[in-house]
């Protein structure tokens, strides 16, 4: 029984993912397409809950649905005069963007038939825990590069935006 | 897992509904009288006792209303924004546990699922915006998006504190380890972050600029009328109820209280009211601070969010972090 109501939540999610993601790239407005790009998103952290990971869904929807789609909706409404005219499907880099996208698409499906994916079985309840165990203990030189990634990018952005003092 | 499992969830669904829509009807009434005997008046007082029933009056009044479609809005984003808004508030209600075994999910993670989800309901207030085709609509959403952004950052930070000392992020747990000594007497500076931050959140004045009407007529609701109108109001009681109550949760201790029987069949009736009551009374707080004070500028509200209450939420994490160390040291 519970497989079933599992399933039927798999392709329910996925349908959604996949068909917003469509309309992502179909539709010709600017704010359709970051709302659409929303729906994709939630529905992605959908799929963590049903993998039960649900601390990862939480910041799913924190970050990128929250925080991110948000700041793209900001950025369309603040330019709002530049994009008037609606958005074309087809222009001069449509060849390359196919190129890119099928290279894209081949190498990940490489790399996911390549890596040989344990089956973990056991304790998962914790898993929160486990990941922040994880990550100050033995990542903890992975997660500090990152934050710092992050901290550059932060301090650019801010760089970037300054007024020029007189 | 079986169906009995989605009849449940149906039925809490439909429960915490009409729990809102009581909630708001009671809300909406309180606030008016507040605002009346603040300002030396009466408030509401002809239909029912002490005009408690006047707010079924009006919402039968909105329902029957015509519901405008202004020329050149558009028409999805306009018609899908009010419930944009209002499913993450609903959604909300499924992590606060309102007395023992009261509560429809106890999440793993619910803290960080009751912050994150309101963060949704900025896209619907965006869309109203954006849909409505006005420029003080588009300017009250915009404002909105970065208020609600700016002060999701220190409210999220302010209630670290407590997740370290309660060593979980479920809400049960929280409120289970204040039964010796509540949490606001520990972190009395997270307490202050998060009530601020979240009168912020739900755009209450001081801090309701995204509607502020000497300036935007109504902000991002100027277009809508009728019933649509009435679901923004809804889902705003709707959110200041869910953000007192899990103020209740983290800082006063939730369902814990003095004179609740043990082991009797209405304990649980008595923790129910002390929830209640203390809920209530931080929603008092939150329309006396409404009726008493001016409201902030642009500037000022962002300076407030960045330079005071970011690094005070950074000192309090520290600061908690201390105090831990110390009474593992002082106990072992």
């Amino acid at each position: 029984m519970a497989e079933g109501v599992f399933q039927v939540a798999f392709y329910l999610f996925s349908t959604l993912i996949i068909g917003s993601a469509l309309m992502m790239v179909i539709s010709r407005s600017l704010f359709y397409n970051a709302l659409f790009l929303l729906v994709v998103l939630l529905g992605t952290a959908g799929i963590y809950v049903l993998l039960n990971a649900e601390f990862l869904a939480a910041m799913q929807i924190f970050v990128y649905a929250g925080a991110l789609t948000v700041l793209l909706l900001f950025v369309i409404m603040l330019t709002t005069g530049r994009f008037k005219k609606e958005a074309k499907i087809f222009h001069s880099q449509s060849v390359v963007g196919f190129i890119v996208a099928i290279s894209l698409l081949f190498l990940s499906l490489f790399s996911l038939n390549l890596t040989s994916w344990k089956i973990v079985v056991g304790e998962t309840s914790h898993t929160l825990q486990n990941l922040a165990n994880f990550l100050f203990t033995q990542y903890a030189l992975p997660f500090e590069i990152a934050s710092l990634v992050l901290l550059v990018a932060l301090i650019g952005a801010i760089w970037l935006a300054r007024r020029e003092e007189e | 897992m079986n169906f009995s499992f989605l009849y449940l969830m149906g039925v809490a669904g439909v429960g915490i509904f009409i729990f809102i829509a009581l909630s708001v009807l009671i809300l909406v009434w309180l606030e008016r009288k507040v605002a009346g005997h603040i300002q030396s008046r009466m408030g509401p007082m002809r239909v029912g006792w002490h005009g408690l029933v006047q707010t079924l009056a009006d919402m039968v009044k909105l329902i029957s209303k015509e519901s405008i479609l202004p020329a050149k809005a558009d028409k999805w984003l306009f018609f899908l924004a009010p419930f944009v808004v209002f499913i993450p508030a609903y959604l909300s209600y499924m992590v606060i546990p309102f007395a023992p075994k009261l509560i429809i999910r106890d999440f793993n993670i619910g803290l960080l699922y009751f912050l994150a989800i309101p963060s949704i309901s900025v896209v619907g207030i965006i869309m109203a915006g954006w849909g409505s085709n006005n420029k003080y609509a588009l300017l009250g959403g915009l404002r909105s998006a970065a208020q609600i952004i700016s002060y999701e950052i220190p409210r999220a930070l302010s209630v670290v504190g407590v997740v370290m000392l309660a060593g979980s992020m479920s809400t049960v747990t929280i409120v289970k380890s204040q039964s010796s000594i509540w949490f606001i007497l520990l972190q009395p500076l997270g307490f202050l972050i998060y009530f601020i931050s979240t009168l912020a959140e739900v755009n209450r004045i001081p801090f309701d600029l995204p509607e502020a009407e000497s300036e935007l007529v109504a902000g991002f609701h100027t277009e809508y009328s009728g019933i649509k109108w009435s679901i923004f109001m809804m889902s705003e009681y709707a959110n200041v109820f869910a953000g007192c109550a899990l103020c209740v949760v983290l800082f006063l201790g939730g369902w814990h209280g003095f004179l609740i029987p043990k082991g009797e069949p209405w304990s649980s009736v008595v923790s129910l009211i002390w929830f209640m009551v203390k809920t209530l009374i931080l929603i008092f707080l939150m329309m006396w601070l409404r009726w008493t004070l001016p409201r902030f500028r642009v500037d000022q509200l962002m300076d407030l969010s960045w330079k005071v209450f970011l690094p005070l939420a950074l000192i309090n994490i520290g600061l908690t972090g201390l105090f831990i160390l110390g009474a593992l040291k002082l106990f072992s």
